[in-house]
């Protein structure tokens, strides 16, 4: 069984859209005793990425109709996991066809628990709006808190 | 109750599913005739032309490659060979070679997904490749396994798998090892077995009936089945270098489109991609493909874009046979790239994307800065094809009754050609206004 990741995904180009990535520059994979990876949200390579995990924290952007800036939580298979549907091409094929494709396969971690910020902004540009970056210090509090809990 | 009680009749599909980015559908029939086919592209155009003015000639291969996650070494070798073009430069020998081997990394990519992830599941009468894995799964654990070697072959030459970080006009920032390389030549050999099982998995689907007779234009080589360079030639008699390429082919604009669509300026509409290429090069293939291609039922040439699909699979197969020729007799480079001599200069470069001819042409000026860029991608020349696809599938199926069966069919149509609309999507004209 591979140790515990952290999996932050999204697009640095298309502003909120890349707080999984900022938020996961933050974690430190020693003091967290997991992996810390970086990714698109290609499915194949999140597949790869999370095989064989007993667990894997995820962190995104997820558009809920929230107030920008809010914290989610979704645990695959507790909470109910969003369908993945017909996915409209390989670059749009995001995190839910990964999950439900690594299913089929039998190839999903045990548990996979997403952290998420509702985005104020994901059109083109680069850097985090003041609304999501003032979120992202609790957002990264409790990604650590949990990944270290559930690996103790 | 027959068509001719339905004197109107409108297949519209708003998003279509399965292709790279975003666009539409629309079909009207008129009295039984196709009276208007609409490839409707409207996803936001990216004016990349226009902000690469300005730029070091040294750019484009790292701005181009963001034009696409699917086909980024596509952009940045024919940006490379543009830019090396103006500046006259050449690159050869174990540089070269390295070329090829990243591209070959990029088709088996590309291929696999679009094989398996847009296409294959029509032939099964499904929506996702998920619903794929439910009643065949090993030809899903097949295409992870193919699409991860195609990763790390990208890795492996360009630094990382998407959007390749080591490439530079002149060559590369640091070149592999003799050992490294062979160190990769198992994965290589497991992905060519792989490879096979695919070409005999499509080769057994049901295919439409449907043969086309677009001008087919690609590049052609000498001696290889062109990806990085040759000639651009059609099976209509041209046979031109790539800086005679704006002399033959000319872009305009169409209304329903923020795409423009490609001519050949003495005839009209034509079409690159597998189909053109494999017809135009047959006999360049890897004895090994062409075995394959043999034995999956394919001619000299294919003319059915629903077989796109097996041509594909071939040449999956033929790349990682080129790529285990190139491991073989790779020798390391004294240098990592060719210095550039600045100048002034306009350099054209055309090489084979998976999804066809893929055309750069940049002008600079004396410091070396862009003056002018065109880049004319491979599914904004197959617009005019893929409406012409339309047309004669729907007229051959006019009998159908059911909307949602001809609907559906009518989206393969589509995806037969693999359309990246984020690529096309790079002009908009707002001046234009049409009644």
């Amino acid at each position: 069984m591979r140790r515990a990741a952290v999996i932050g995904i999204g697009n640095l180009f298309r502003h909120d859209d890349g707080v999984g990535l900022v938020a996961a520059e933050f974690l430190e994979p020693v003091r967290l005793d997991a992996d810390v990876l970086l990714e698109t949200g290609e499915p194949t390579r999140l597949i790869d990425a999370w095989e064989g995990r007993s667990v894997t924290v995820v962190i995104d952007a997820i558009r809920a109709g929230s107030d920008p800036g809010t914290v989610h939580r979704i645990e695959a298979g507790v909470d109910g996991f969003p369908d993945g549907g017909q996915y409209t091409s390989t670059h749009g094929a995001g995190l839910e066809a990964a999950f439900h494709l690594a299913c089929a396969l039998g190839r999903a971690p045990d548990r996979l628990i997403v952290y998420g910020i509702e985005p104020a902004d994901v059109s083109e540009g680069r850097g985090l709006t003041p609304t999501v970056s003032a979120a992202l210090p609790g957002l990264i509090d409790r990604v650590a808190q949990e990944v270290r809990a559930l690996c103790v | 109750m027959s068509h001719k009680a339905r004197p109107q009749r409108s297949l519209t599909t708003e998003a279509l599913a399965r292709v790279e980015g975003e666009g539409a559908m629309r079909v009207e029939i008129h009295d039984g005739r196709v009276e208007r086919v609409e490839l409707n592209i409207y996803e936001p155009p990216r004016f990349f032309e226009a902000f690469l003015r300005g730029r070091r000639f040294s750019e484009p291969p790292d701005i181009t490659a963001r034009i696409c996650g699917i086909c980024p070494v596509a952009y940045q070798m024919s940006a490379c060979r543009a830019v090396e073009d103006a500046l006259g430069m050449e690159v050869s020998g174990q540089l070269r070679e390295l070329r090829r081997l990243l591209y070959c990394g990029e088709w088996i990519e590309s291929h696999i997904l679009h094989i398996h992830f847009l296409h294959l599941p029509d032939f099964f009468g499904l929506d996702s490749a998920i619903e794929l894995a439910g009643v065949n799964r090993p030809a899903v654990e097949r295409a992870l396994e193919l699409k991860k070697i195609g990763n790390e072959l990208l890795e492996l030459i360009g630094g990382r798998a998407i959007h390749p970080i080591n490439v530079k006009v002149g060559g590369f920032y640091k070149v592999p090892t003799r050992r490294r390389l062979l160190s990769f030549r198992p994965v290589l050999e497991r992905a060519r077995d792989l490879a096979a099982e695919v070409v005999a998995l499509v080769s057994g689907l049901d295919f439409p009936d449907l043969q086309v007779e677009h001008e087919f234009v690609a590049l052609r080589h000498p001696s290889e089945y062109a990806i990085l360079e040759g000639r651009i030639v059609s099976d209509r008699g041209i046979d031109i270098t790539e800086q005679e390429f704006p002399d033959h082919f000319a872009e305009h604009q169409v209304e329903h489109s923020t795409a423009l669509h490609s001519r050949v300026r003495a005839r009209g509409a034509y079409m690159v991609g597998p189909l053109a290429r494999y017809s135009l090069n047959f006999d360049r293939l890897t004895p090994v493909a062409a075995q394959a291609a043999a034995e999956a039922g394919l001619g000299p040439e294919c003319r059915n874009p629903f077989q796109s699909i097996v041509v594909r699979a071939v040449e999956t197969l033929d790349v990682c046979e080129v790529a285990l020729g190139i491991v073989d007799a790779y020798d390391e480079p004294d240098h990592p790239s060719v210095e550039a001599e600045v100048g002034a200069g306009v350099g054209h470069g055309a090489t084979e994307a998976p999804r066809g001819l893929l055309y750069h042409r940049y002008q600079l000026d004396a410091d070396g800065l862009i003056t002018d860029a065109v880049i004319t991608p491979p599914t904004s020349q197959n617009q005019a094809a893929v409406e012409d696809d339309l047309v004669r599938f729907v007229e051959a199926n006019i009998a159908e009754e059911d909307d949602d069966v001809l609907r559906r069919g009518a989206e393969v149509v589509i995806r037969n050609h693999d359309p990246c609309i984020s690529c096309a999507t790079h002009f908009l004209d707002l001046t234009v206004v049409r009644s």
